[in-house]
């Protein structure tokens, strides 16, 4: 097997998760993706959803990437992002609270609501459930 | 001349106002200390989007062009003033202030709007008839992403909508504790950074004009999250020298007390023994 590639998440406040790993995949705007070690350099956008690292130990690890992208160059992965949340890390009353705010907005449309707002919360809500395996 | 007890309340009254100061002035730099290790702890996220930045602008666009890099022909301002909440900061507030006021210039309050950070930029501007449509205050030494994001969508949906040409950010640089530079920068429209990267080339997927308008809006949020950063620990950095040397004016103040007490007491009792040496002279 090719050696593991370096992998880095980086957000505004800190840099979360600095290791090696042997496969990601992850979602970006158009669609999921999936990389394995000595890709070639690209840049992806990513859409708000989970992303999976498997480590080269065998384990699997999944956590809840708010958007950003994705840097590769020379086997070394950067992901940047505003905010990366791991599942222990998720408040799920909160977030299944957040979820049904959003859902009841998005059904009403009054006209002082900000759709896309509404939206974005909902998918940030969607995704903590998600990741935290709560549906 | 001051009676020795109105000496005394005095002094009581310096020292205690120098046991304030000097836990100001612990507070201040305890907080600072932390607010420049969050501010260099963005510091690897903003170079990875300015790098990204650079790798799209190096690369072939076509002839797609985003919005937030097209110079039009500037009608109305945007200024993001961010200040702090608290005053007791030495000439932090009127520096913003001072800056703010010569940024605007003379334009009419229909050729700018404001977006203040900070109780202090809120009020002091507002108190100079100036008109301030968004204000956000409460968090001026702890600001976290979420405020910048908060700031940066409603300049964006001004310039989107083409309410405004431009938008300029006046923020204080922290250079180190005792130095702190108001400054004012453009954020928008975004200049191309022209400084080549050599390398390989880059894939962009989905394409490098969707990736381009993604990296964008990033590039801005964590332009104003360093600003708000950088004023913060200015803020704090100015309150700490300011409360410094209040806590040293009071010691010297303090000082200068006690000896014209001593000197009154000494007096007093000077007073007191040739009254009884003559008190006593006088009977033989």
């Amino acid at each position: 097997m090719a050696e593991p590639m370096t992998l880095t998440i980086i957000t505004p406040d800190a840099v979360v998760y600095d290791g090696k790993a042997d496969f990601f995949v992850g979602r970006a705007i158009d669609g999921e993706f999936g990389i394995l070690p000595n890709h070639a350099p690209m840049i992806i956008a990513l859409d708000i959803a989970p992303l999976r690292i498997d480590h080269p130990d065998g384990t699997q690890h999944e956590l809840a990437i708010f958007g950003g992208f994705v840097e590769i160059e020379h086997n070394k992965v950067s992901i940047v992002t505003p905010n990366c949340e791991l599942p222990e890390s998720i408040d799920i009353d909160r977030a299944k609270r957040a979820k049904e705010r959003a859902e009841e907005r998005l059904a009403k449309r009054t006209p002082d609501i900000d759709v896309e707002r509404a939206e974005h919360a909902l998918a940030r809500a969607l995704l903590r459930l998600k990741v935290t395996k709560q549906m | 001349m001051a009676s020795a007890q109105d000496l005394r309340k005095r002094i009581k009254s310096v020292t205690n106002t120098q046991q304030i100061t000097k836990a100001m002035k612990m507070v201040a730099s305890a907080r600072l200390r932390r607010a420049q290790g969050k501010a260099e702890a963005t510091r690897p996220y903003a170079e990875k989007v300015g790098q990204i930045l650079r790798h799209i602008s190096n690369s072939d666009l076509g002839d797609y062009s985003s919005p937030l890099l097209e110079v039009r022909p500037v009608k109305r301002t945007c200024y993001i003033v961010i200040g702090a909440d608290k005053g007791l900061a030495g000439a932090f507030s009127s520096n913003v202030l001072k800056k703010t006021i010569e940024e605007i210039g003379t334009k009419s309050s229909s050729d700018y709007i404001l977006i203040a950070s900070g109780r202090k930029p809120i009020e002091n501007l507002k108190s100079r008839g100036y008109h301030v449509n968004y204000g956000h205050s409460g968090y001026s030494d702890k600001p976290s992403y979420e405020h910048a994001r908060l700031i940066m969508s409603e300049a964006l949906s001004l310039y989107e909508r083409q309410e405004v040409d431009e938008v300029i950010m006046i923020f204080t640089r922290f250079v180190n504790s005792m130095t702190q530079i108001a400054q004012a920068e453009r954020i928008l429209p975004l200049e191309q950074p022209d400084d080549e990267v050599k390398g390989e080339e880059y894939d962009f997927m989905p394409s490098a004009a969707s990736v381009l308008d993604a990296v964008l809006p990033k590039y801005l949020e964590i332009t104003v999250y360093n600003g708000l950063l950088q004023s913060a620990a200015s803020e704090l950095g100015a309150r700490m020298t300011a409360m410094t040397s209040a806590t040293d004016n009071a010691g010297e103040l303090i000082e200068s007390l006690g000896l014209q007490y001593n000197k009154l007491r000494q007096s007093s009792i000077t007073n007191e023994i040739s009254e009884i040496v003559g008190g006593a002279n006088a009977l033989r």
